[in-house]
């Protein structure tokens, strides 16, 4: 395996790492993990686009933040679903961690789109332009949603939660896939 | 397609605004302490829990632990139970059993307050008016209850007999005037006009009221219906009060002798989410 794909293959597994909480009384793949990952991975694609060294600076901002996650606990007490309880430090430190992810994902994915534009791979770099767009708005979205939770009944909140939840792992899903592709053609680019 | 960071700060922007937005609502949105509701009860002493209902935050932050009754200084505890749940507030209810101690004060008679002294779960105390309450001993039966019912609709009947013939000679209604244009009440079949029946309260100033449809006169053994139903008009600044009314009736038996006989009759109202909202309004006045 050559360097780019397997620096893109870090990418792949730390954002991996990062959507899937397993929870056995401690969360055995915190995120701080994959966020450490994902920076080895930005690290060693940094020679090939400016944006890579970008999304690196917000993903060891992330791996710092993410070790408060840990400490706190879960957020939401599940035994007690009260959404209008949610404090505002909760809902601060969620919207600031899911803002800097977001921003994580925009430079990475304008470091793939630059790097792929040098290495003439047009079609690639436009898929992706499209898919960012697609993400941007899809992440944004449940994020503003989210507050709404304070201002309407339990019923309300509860769509908003679960549609918010839905979309947010639609958006990573759909980035992960499209981190699959950019590998796939590095290795045959390499080849 | 390019995407510019402008677009990303756009986003976050938007984010923000809705966060700090929202909380800034619920924030404001939040009562400092609960809102009483207004009670107006007539009743006799032989139902032992006193239902005050009030609005509280949904998150249950303040809430009443116990209440004191101006001239009854030891305190009535009950247990708040919630009813119904709104986007920002609870209405809760607070269940305060009458106990023996309350009944000796009353001693026979009646007993009047229209305001309690609640003790909050943040340590602070609050005067809060409650409508009015009175709490009376009946006076012994003579009519009997054949059957009584009443639906969430607010609206009930009851059915009196008496083994002997009898004729009802006049009414004490509790709060008439605040019940003018929203109270339909019929007796025995006949309609009281309640307009008619203050305006002859006001004129004679005193109580009963024995204009027409009285006196009614009931054979022994015949059925004496009484039928009731309240209907506020959305503007009735009195929709969101709770009545609970225990009337009297007043007659005379076959050989002339006087009694006083009580029919219930009870108005719950069903708030929803904008009848809150306007209550907490006005409160925050």
């Amino acid at each position: 395996m050559t360097k780019i794909p397997s620096s893109i293959n870090k990418i792949f597994w730390g954002l991996l790492i990062v959507l899937i909480d397993f929870n056995i009384i401690i969360d055995i793949m915190p995120d701080i993990i994959g966020y450490f990952v994902i920076t080895s991975g930005l690290g060693q694609l940094q020679p090939y686009s400016q944006y890579f060294s970008k999304a690196k600076f917000f993903s060891i901002l992330l791996a710092f933040f993410s070790l408060t996650a840990i400490i706190q606990g879960p957020g939401i007490p599940l035994n007690q679903f009260q959404p209008s309880d949610f404090s505002l430090f909760f809902m601060l430190s969620t919207t600031f961690l899911g803002l800097l992810h977001i921003v994580l994902i925009f430079f990475t994915f304008k470091g793939f789109i630059d790097m792929a534009k040098k290495d003439g791979l047009v079609q690639l770099s436009e898929i992706a332009q499209k898919r960012l767009f697609i993400y941007i708005i899809g992440a944004f979205l449940p994020k503003a949603a989210v507050p709404f939770v304070w201002n309407v009944d339990d019923t309300g909140a509860f769509y908003i939660l679960s549609l918010s939840v839905i979309i947010t792992v639609i958006m990573e899903i759909m980035i992960l896939i499209l981190i699959r592709d950019f590998r796939k053609r590095y290795m045959w680019v390499d080849q | 397609m390019k995407i510019k960071t402008s677009f990303l700060y756009a986003g976050m922007a938007i984010v923000l605004l809705s966060l700090f937005g929202n909380y800034i609502v619920y924030k404001s949105s939040q009562l400092k302490e609960p809102i009483m509701l207004k009670h107006y009860y007539h009743i006799t002493n032989r139902g032992s829990i006193l239902e005050l209902h009030y609005i509280a935050n949904l998150s249950n932050d303040i809430d009443i632990q116990w209440i004191t009754i101006p001239g009854f200084d030891d305190g009535l505890y009950g247990q708040p139970s919630y009813s119904q749940t709104y986007t920002h507030y609870q209405l809760k209810t607070l269940h305060i059993k009458l106990d023996d101690r309350f009944m000796d004060l009353l001693n026979g008679k009646s007993f009047t307050f229209d305001q309690v002294t609640a003790h909050l779960s943040n340590g602070k105390n609050l005067t809060m008016p409650i409508g009015e309450i009175t709490i009376f001993n009946p006076e012994s039966s003579t009519l009997k209850v054949q059957s009584s019912g009443s639906s969430s609709d607010n609206s009930g009947f009851e059915i009196l007999k008496a083994d002997h013939d009898f004729e009802v000679t006049g009414l004490d209604l509790p709060f008439a005037e605040a019940l003018e244009s929203a109270l339909s009440l019929k007796l025995h079949n006949a309609r009281m006009d309640l307009q008619e029946f203050n305006r002859e309260k006001t004129i004679k100033d005193s109580i009963p009221i024995s204009s027409e449809p009285f006196p009614i006169t009931v054979e022994k053994g015949k059925h004496f219906h009484i039928n009731y139903k309240f209907s506020f008009a959305e503007n009735d600044p009195h929709r969101f009060n709770f009545y609970r009314i225990d009337a009297k009736l007043q007659g005379k038996g076959q050989i002339g002798q006087e009694f006083t006989d009580t029919f219930y009759l009870s108005y719950r109202p069903y708030l929803e989410e904008k009848d809150v909202r306007t209550i907490v309004k006005e409160a925050k006045k």
